[in-house]
């Protein structure tokens, strides 16, 4: 599996594998056979701050134990960029309050983070990891790595063509993003979702995304990586993987997939479980 | 717009730290025969002469440092397990973190340990080592329990560590002599009756150790609000800066139960009192603690020592009788 810059990757897989998938990425969980690289660097011999600089993880929910504004949240995405006393310059304010208005989230900066609503918090944690990955970060290759809770290759079936290395500006930022629409209304999941597309127009960006959500997948990945027990299923355009049948493999549910007309989006639409035979 | 940190950092900083400054020249001026400070700081009359310079000094002098030393501590000891633990309602007293070190203070004064361990003399350390027991438990219980550490076990966390100490401390004071065995009680209940410098001076080293590690832990700790796995992801080494946490933690709380006992609740009024009126940022709540800590103390002793004289009451007293009915009310608000 390879994330180059500008890439939009979904991950879809049931039971939380995409979630771990993204904690052996984030170099948080280390993969316990394969290795993840950016930039062909191993992640695991990397500084945790030199890795924070260039990539950042949007969790699914946020909580915070002390009552912090939205600024000052966002200002602690500059933590790696600072020595260990050094405070916040005026630049670093000047960027976090650049995150905040990309995110639509500027009125907010100076509101308690806990009296936001889930979608508000939610944009300005994203604010929070675009002020993180500010001076521009990278390439994400993760090849042949393991999930560690089951142990089977990841991307042994993905890796079919050979891994390249890095051949994008080292500088692009990687976002990782952790089931950004679970748990939240309609409206927000577009919300996120246009918000991706119009930040990776304004910055070409490398982002991996891992929901449960097939249509949100569908409609917003350009590529996808479809887990089941650690194995890659399937990895590719996201047309040519989102097949009835993958479907039917991952989650032992019928579909019909079928092209929006108006947009020329795949639109998923359940029929009904399979039946028992069919599950692998 | 917020202000820049540096210079809210500043401002908080004065304004605390003439409340300190003000409580540490002003109480001793407080007390059965009152002085002048004046006098006291009047350095034309030979020192010898000078009575209101030796009461100021000698008598009164020390325990308002001690007071300063000791609240400064556990304030910012209580925001520091506060950020380990990520819940607002730890603090050095309810998780029984201050009953640990009182027993290891108590082990070394019971049976008269005069060793020295790296220099730090043995109530200090054995109150340290009694603390970081306790901190142990505490903290191996929040990891183990990934997720992080609900009130509910923090709370009987804290009862349990409590009794168990307490049990011991009783057990440990059994064989103490009458006249310890007053001093000792009295002790127990938080005092600051203290008439030289000495348990300050052997305090000192903990203390100054334990400050600059909670300088250097601000900024992390800011981050372990966001939840250890988001901590990782900003770039923070979070094992190295939970440990640092835990030892420092441990430090303070070791270098004020030596000195004063187990007072209790400092470590909970404060920082709630200082979040509400400076925000949330550690780098500004940790000193901010600190400062008004150490006045909070003083002012509480001065009470103490004032209320009922001649009769001068264990300082614990009156920060439980504040204290007490403080954590109650957090806890009914906490949702």
């Amino acid at each position: 599996m390879q994330v180059a810059e500008g890439g939009l990757v979904g991950i879809l897989g049931p039971n939380g594998s995409g979630k771990s998938l993204l904690r052996v990425l984030s170099g948080t969980v280390k993969p316990s056979s394969g290795r993840v690289t950016l930039d062909g660097a191993d992640l695991a011999r990397q500084p945790r701050a030199a890795i924070a600089r260039r990539m950042a993880v949007v969790p699914q929910e946020t909580h915070l134990a002390f009552d912090y504004t939205a600024l000052e949240v966002v200002l602690m995405g500059r933590y790696p960029h600072l020595a260990a006393f050094e405070i916040e310059g005026p630049e670093d304010v000047a960027i976090a309050r650049e995150a905040l208005s990309a995110t639509g989230t500027l009125e907010f900066e100076d509101r308690p983070f806990e009296t936001l609503s889930g979608g508000e918090k939610q944009r300005v944690i994203i604010a929070a990891a675009l002020a993180q990955v500010h001076p521009r970060a990278l390439d994400v290759a993760a090849r042949g790595s393991q999930l560690p809770a089951r142990g089977a290759q990841v991307a042994a079936h993905g890796s079919s063509a050979e891994p390249r290395d890095a051949t994008c500006d080292p500088r692009t930022p990687v976002l990782l993003l952790d089931e950004p629409t679970a748990a939240l209304d309609l409206a927000y999941q577009l919300e996120v979702a246009s918000l991706l597309r119009a930040l990776q127009e304004q910055q070409p960006m490398a982002i991996v995304i891992s929901t449960h959500d097939l249509n949100f997948a569908a409609g917003l990945c350009r590529s996808l990586v479809l887990l089941k027990e650690g194995q890659v299923i399937a990895a590719g355009a996201t047309e040519d993987v989102l097949t009835p049948d993958r479907i039917r493999t991952l989650y032992g549910v019928e579909a019909d997939v079928h092209r929006h007309g108006p947009t020329g989006r795949l639109v998923i639409v359940p029929t009904g479980r399979s039946p028992v035979g069919a599950k692998p | 717009m917020t202000t820049p940190l540096g210079r809210r950092l500043v401002t908080t900083v004065a304004i605390f730290g003439l409340m300190a400054v003000g409580a540490i020249v002003l109480a001793p001026l407080v007390g059965s025969t009152s002085i002048s400070l004046g006098r006291a700081f009047d350095f034309h009359v030979p020192f010898a002469d000078n009575t209101d310079a030796q009461i100021f000094f000698i008598a009164r002098l020390p325990r308002t440092l001690a007071g300063a030393l000791v609240g400064a501590m556990l304030a910012s000891a209580g925001v520091v397990l506060q950020g380990l633990l990520r819940n607002p309602l730890a603090t050095p007293f309810t998780l029984g973190v201050s009953a640990g070190a009182a027993l290891g203070a108590m082990l070394a004064i019971t049976f008269g340990w005069s060793f020295a361990w790296l220099g730090v003399p043995a109530a200090p350390a054995a109150s340290f080592i009694g603390s970081m027991a306790a901190v142990g438990v505490v903290y191996a219980l929040a990891r183990a329990r990934h997720r992080g550490i609900s009130t509910n076990v923090l709370l009987l966390a804290g009862v349990t560590m409590n009794a168990f100490f307490s049990a011991l401390i009783l057990f440990v004071q059994y064989f103490a002599n009458f006249a310890e065995t007053y001093r000792i009680l009295r002790w127990l209940m938080g005092d600051l009756d203290i008439s030289s410098y000495e348990p300050l001076v052997t305090a000192l080293p903990l203390a100054v150790v334990s400050l600059a590690v909670f300088a250097w832990l601000a900024r992390p700790l800011n981050l372990l609000s966001l939840g250890p796995e988001s901590a990782e992801t900003h770039g923070l080494d979070v094992t190295r800066a939970q440990r640092a946490a835990f030892f420092s933690a441990s430090l303070a709380t070791g270098a004020a139960v030596s000195v004063g006992g187990p007072i209790g609740f400092i470590g909970i009024i404060i920082p709630h009192l200082v979040r509400l009126l400076v925000g949330s940022d550690h780098r500004i709540v940790l000193p901010a603690s600190a400062l008004f800590g150490a006045a909070f103390l003083i002012a509480c002793d001065l009470v103490a020592r004032t209320v009922m004289a001649p009769i001068e009451l264990p300082v614990g007293v009156i920060t439980a009788l504040i204290g007490g009915p403080f954590f109650l009310w957090l806890l009914v608000r906490k949702r």
